[in-house]
């Protein structure tokens, strides 16, 4: 496998970082006036989510990871685990557990495309697209008109999911909602 | 796109003009005088740390204008200064640029103390009045992790350095760098002078006794973390400067980097006689980067590195 020297060391790098793939944040070039140079790099462990800091001497190396962004297509759930299709044309498929979707699992949507992190071929992360258009199935009935400011209640929308929306939104009705924070966008359709 | 225009502002270009006046009004004020020495040299510098960048001659290009203007000094010229560029392989992030713009000078009959007032006084000019506080290597590294720099034990840096987060450490000095750079950037104060290193990071400076301790008679200047002048009481003995040169190719040697020879003409000039001096070199670049209160160089240059 690769390695990669700490002056090769740029954002976005993927390597091996006590076995775990990781993606480098941030790297930081520290040389006190007389002595040996050190790296302060951040790492975010593309399983877990969680980042790391590590402090290198300069051109030492670390392994790279053979880690991949695909975009897939969500197929369906079978309670286990969630199948994934490339779009290249392959129909390759793949299985991704419960750890590598995450919290992803609240805005997948049988067809929509997303990204797909492999790592030796296997899914460890899933990232949803920004916005998601999603039905809601349950919630308080609707008070008409009521297109005000203030005011919020819960939705339950096809995914599970429950976030909050403004009190005039109604069963059946089709909201875009931004993945990143869980927050509702807008109606798509009255 | 290919990034051909200048990284920095417009601004930013008048404002290191208006510095430079400044730089040189001061010293024609204090009767140094300017040099110019060659950036181009046949012998470069033994210290392990440092990498030169060398041309398809054979030749270095200076990683500081430090021998040159000693010779000169020894050669009988008055208090000297100089601004020019340096080089250093390697170095590159929001602090570091290979190429960079040193302002050093020398003071004949000066010991550290009056030196320190002087980058002061200057530094004032260039930042606006501040106040500035002092301490040792040792004080700090000690007031930060309880380590005492002269007397404990390989073991107890390693360790110590491992708790800061550095994972291989091979020597002492690895470690005490690392502690080094860990301390000076969470000072506690704007501006902050470090004397009295520890005498493995000596390099051309004179060692005293405090105390029980040999030190080296150095001082660095740091402001908001960033080292912005390294000066030193210089070693004006050839004898000490060629051992320490030899200390150095022996720690080359161990690392697996080529060994340098010893520059004979500054080791000639030493053996004719350098006057009792103290010589600081500053980060012009730096300097700068921190009036402007950007948060890198290449704010400051017209071309870093990534587009030249």
């Amino acid at each position: 496998m690769a390695a990669y020297s700490t002056n090769e060391f740029r954002s976005g790098l993927k390597v091996l970082l006590e076995g775990e793939p990781c993606s480098i944040l941030q790297n930081e070039f520290v040389k006190p006036g007389k002595g040996q140079a050190f790296n302060r790099v951040r790492f975010r462990n593309l399983k877990s989510g969680r980042v790391w800091e590590r402090t290198f001497k300069s051109g030492e190396s670390i392994e790279a990871a053979d880690v991949m962004d695909l975009d897939m297509q969500y197929l369906y759930s079978d309670g286990e685990f969630w199948h994934f299709m490339r779009t290249d044309g392959s129909y390759e498929q793949v299985a991704a557990n419960q750890a590598a979707v995450g919290i992803a699992k609240d805005w997948l949507k049988e067809e929509d495309v997303l990204s797909v992190t492999l790592w030796n071929d296997e899914p460890i992360s899933i990232t949803p697209p920004n916005f998601v258009e999603l039905e809601v199935t349950q919630t308080d009935p609707g008070i008409r008109g009521d297109t005000a400011q203030g005011g919020s209640k819960p939705a339950e929308l096809s995914t599970g999911a429950i976030i909050k929306v403004p009190l005039f939104v109604e069963i059946g009705d089709i909201l875009r909602v931004d993945t990143r924070n869980g927050e509702y966008v807008g109606r798509t359709k009255d | 796109m290919i990034r051909w225009p200048p990284s920095c502002s417009l601004d930013s270009l008048v404002e290191r003009a208006r510095v430079l006046g400044v730089i040189r009004d001061f010293f024609r004020e204090k009767n140094v005088l300017e040099v110019q020495t060659s950036v181009l040299a046949r012998y470069g510098v033994t210290e392990p740390t440092i990498a030169s960048f060398r041309t398809d001659s054979g030749h270095h290009l200076q990683t500081s204008p430090e021998f040159q203007m000693k010779r000169l000094l020894a050669a009988g010229a008055p208090s000297i200064y100089q601004i020019c560029p340096a080089f250093r392989q390697g170095e590159e992030g929001r602090n570091h640029n290979p190429e960079f713009v040193i302002l050093e000078w020398y003071r004949l009959g000066f010991n550290s103390r009056q030196l320190i007032l002087e980058v002061a006084e200057l530094v004032d000019l260039i930042l606006g009045g501040g106040d500035y506080h002092y301490r040792t290597a040792g004080q700090l590294l000690h007031s930060e992790f309880g380590l005492d720099v002269h007397d404990d034990s390989d073991l107890t840096v390693a360790e110590l350095a491992r708790d800061q987060g550095l994972d291989n450490v091979v020597g002492r000095s690895d470690g005490v760098d690392f502690l080094m750079a860990c301390a000076l950037q969470r000072l506690p104060f704007e501006r902050v002078f470090i004397t009295e290193f520890p005498v493995d990071q000596a390099a051309l400076a004179k060692t005293k006794h405090v105390g029980k301790d040999l030190v080296a008679d150095r001082f660095e200047l740091v402001i908001r973390g960033i080292e912005v002048a390294n000066g030193y009481h210089e070693l004006t003995d050839a004898d000490e400067l060629e051992r320490r040169m030899d200390v150095d190719n022996r720690e080359r040697r161990e690392l697996g980097l080529p060994t340098l020879a010893r520059d004979p003409f500054l080791l000639a000039s030493m053996r004719q006689g350098l006057p009792a001096c103290a010589g600081v070199a500053v980060g012009l670049d730096r300097l700068l980067a921190l009036a402007g209160d950007h948060e890198s160089l290449s704010s400051v240059m017209a071309f870093p590195f990534d587009r030249v």
